[in-house]
């Protein structure tokens, strides 16, 4: 019951600390209260006895308490879990990645040309906006909405069209009320994201780029940088290319400025300096590569298993930074409850103390009047 | 993670390396076996130490791990496999599941179902769908048997 309050209370797209602000307006109503009125009686009317609702807020407020603390230790847990997730898929995109550089230098000799490695002047752009699927969870949903909000705006600047893929039930709901932004809908399965559920999302961004109705795909998610931090990126997914920028059709860069590139060399810094160290040494090797088919078909079939194994890691690490964000902001709900309860319990016995004394002295005076 | 890999050995190792890698985990890293038989769209192909280095497609089918008497067979969707010059097998599937955890009455029962949905498939994407059914499962049957 107390559960159902809390959510009423707090709406997703404020960040936390409105909560707070409920809270102290209903504190400073009863501080007044007690200020003003040394009687029992109120200037509201809805108060009749303050230290029943002062007693009552403070059982609310002790609930409340407990909730967050165990949506707290809850998050904790599957943070751990998502992390896992997030390490466990690396050797695969590594191995990917890795033969994915060695065909593309051999593949260079030849004419060999995939789809997805199109580059076409760029007209229309779709995003796909990875938000989360329940609240609670501190500014998480906010930043990354905001993000595509003013990415949307420079698209717009530049004279492009776009088209938005929502998934998560919180982008889906902020797409819903807002329909001058076209968007295309999905709902993510919820709990930890599965190859299935970026295939979905992949097959529908493969046939929009290869039936050429969308020239660039980006991908906005937040990106896990450590457990109290987070930060929303941007990640052109197609068209997959070594190096470059993309442009439309006047020339003009259409990336966003903090666009982090897919370089068919590698992603992340460490292994980029080991990648320098072994080209050296595996560039003998490579010439020998015998190719059970052929390298186009091979990288025909490789290409969307990339872009699969890409949208996976972007939802799984979209999960790790949600899950860190609502466990940060279920503590801080937690230490506030805590505060709270003890100023209310302040109150709570002054007033108590106030009313005996105030009897004692009704007493007192009236057993004077008597003698 | 991956380190580079060793140079090429001058005489030809006694073991082949396994990286058998799945998008969601790891099957087997770095495990020392004697040799490894894939479903390549070309065919079964073995790979022993000192293979030569080869790309292949796998097509759904059984791969099968030998380390002397030992045996692990493991049903494959899909996937890659890369072999490099110093005896390192990378192979990469799309999803795997060990033999003994795949029922057999499913798989009879699921062929049935998909054999049926082609006869009577109408549009072109019904028939594709079906024969892929069909394929993955009698894949499936010759593995369990086979």
């Amino acid at each position: 019951m107390s559960h159902l309050k809390l959510s009423s209370w707090i709406s997703s797209e404020q960040p936390f600390h409105s909560t707070n602000h409920i809270f102290v307006q209903h504190h400073s109503r009863l501080f007044k209260s007690n200020i003003s009125h040394p009687s029992k009686s109120s200037n509201f009317p809805t108060i009749n006895c303050t230290l029943r609702d002062l007693r009552q807020r403070i059982d609310s407020v002790t609930n409340t308490q407990k909730i967050t603390e165990a949506m707290k230790l809850v998050s904790a847990a599957k943070v751990r879990r998502a992390q896992e997730a997030v390490v466990n898929s690396r050797p695969f995109s590594e191995s990917l990645i890795d033969v994915l550089y060695s065909i593309n230098q051999q593949a260079q000799l030849e004419d060999v040309d995939t789809p997805l490695t199109n580059i076409r002047p760029v007209k229309k752009v779709a995003l796909v906006v990875i938000t989360g699927e329940r609240g609670l969870c501190g500014g998480f949903n906010k930043f990354i909405l905001r993000k595509a909000e003013a990415r949307i705006a420079e698209l717009k600047n530049l004279g492009l069209d776009y088209t938005v893929i929502s998934v998560g039930k919180k982008g889906n709901s902020y797409l819903v009320k807002r329909p001058w932004i076209s968007a295309d809908r999905f709902i993510k399965g919820g709990g930890f994201p599965t190859a299935k559920d970026s295939q979905v999302i992949a097959d529908d961004v493969f046939s929009l780029f290869v039936s050429e109705e969308v020239d660039k795909v980006e991908l906005l998610y937040t990106k896990f940088v450590s457990l109290i931090k987070s930060k929303p990126v941007i990640h052109t997914l197609l068209p997959l290319s070594a190096k470059g920028e993309i442009r439309d059709e006047n020339g003009n860069s259409v990336d966003a400025s903090e666009d982090e590139f897919f370089r068919l060399t590698s992603k992340e810094g460490k292994l980029a300096v080991e990648w320098d160290k072994s080209t050296g040494t595996s560039d003998g090797i490579l010439p020998n590569m015998e190719f059970e088919q052929d390298p186009a078909q091979i990288l025909d079939a490789l290409m969307p298993l990339y872009l699969n194994n890409q949208i996976l890691r972007a939802l799984q690490e979209s999960l790790a930074s949600e899950l860190a964000a609502r466990m940060n902001a279920m503590s801080n709900a937690t230490d506030n409850a805590v505060d709270l309860k003890k100023s209310l319990s302040n109150v709570y016995n002054r007033e108590r103390q106030s009313k005996i004394t105030t009897e004692i002295l009704e007493i007192v005076a009236g057993a004077e009047a008597l003698l | 993670f991956m380190e580079p890999r060793p140079p090429t050995p001058s005489s030809l190792p006694s073991k082949l390396t396994v990286n058998f890698v799945l998008p969601y985990a790891a099957e087997l890293s770095k495990a020392e076996v004697d040799m490894v038989i894939v479903p390549a769209t070309t065919g079964q192909m073995g790979i022993l130490p000192g293979h030569v280095p080869t790309i292949a497609e796998l097509k759904p089918g059984l791969l099968s791990v030998h380390e002397g008497n030992d045996v692990k067979k493991y049903f494959i969707s899909s996937g890659f496999a890369f072999v490099h010059s110093n005896s390192y097998a990378d192979i990469l599937a799309v999803e795997a599941v060990p033999l003994d955890r795949i029922d057999p009455a499913q798989v009879q029962k699921g062929l049935s179902e998909f054999t049926q949905k082609l006869n009577s498939a109408s549009t072109d994407l019904d028939k594709a769908e079906a024969q892929i059914g069909v394929d993955v499962h009698s894949a499936l049957n010759s593995a369990l048997t086979g």
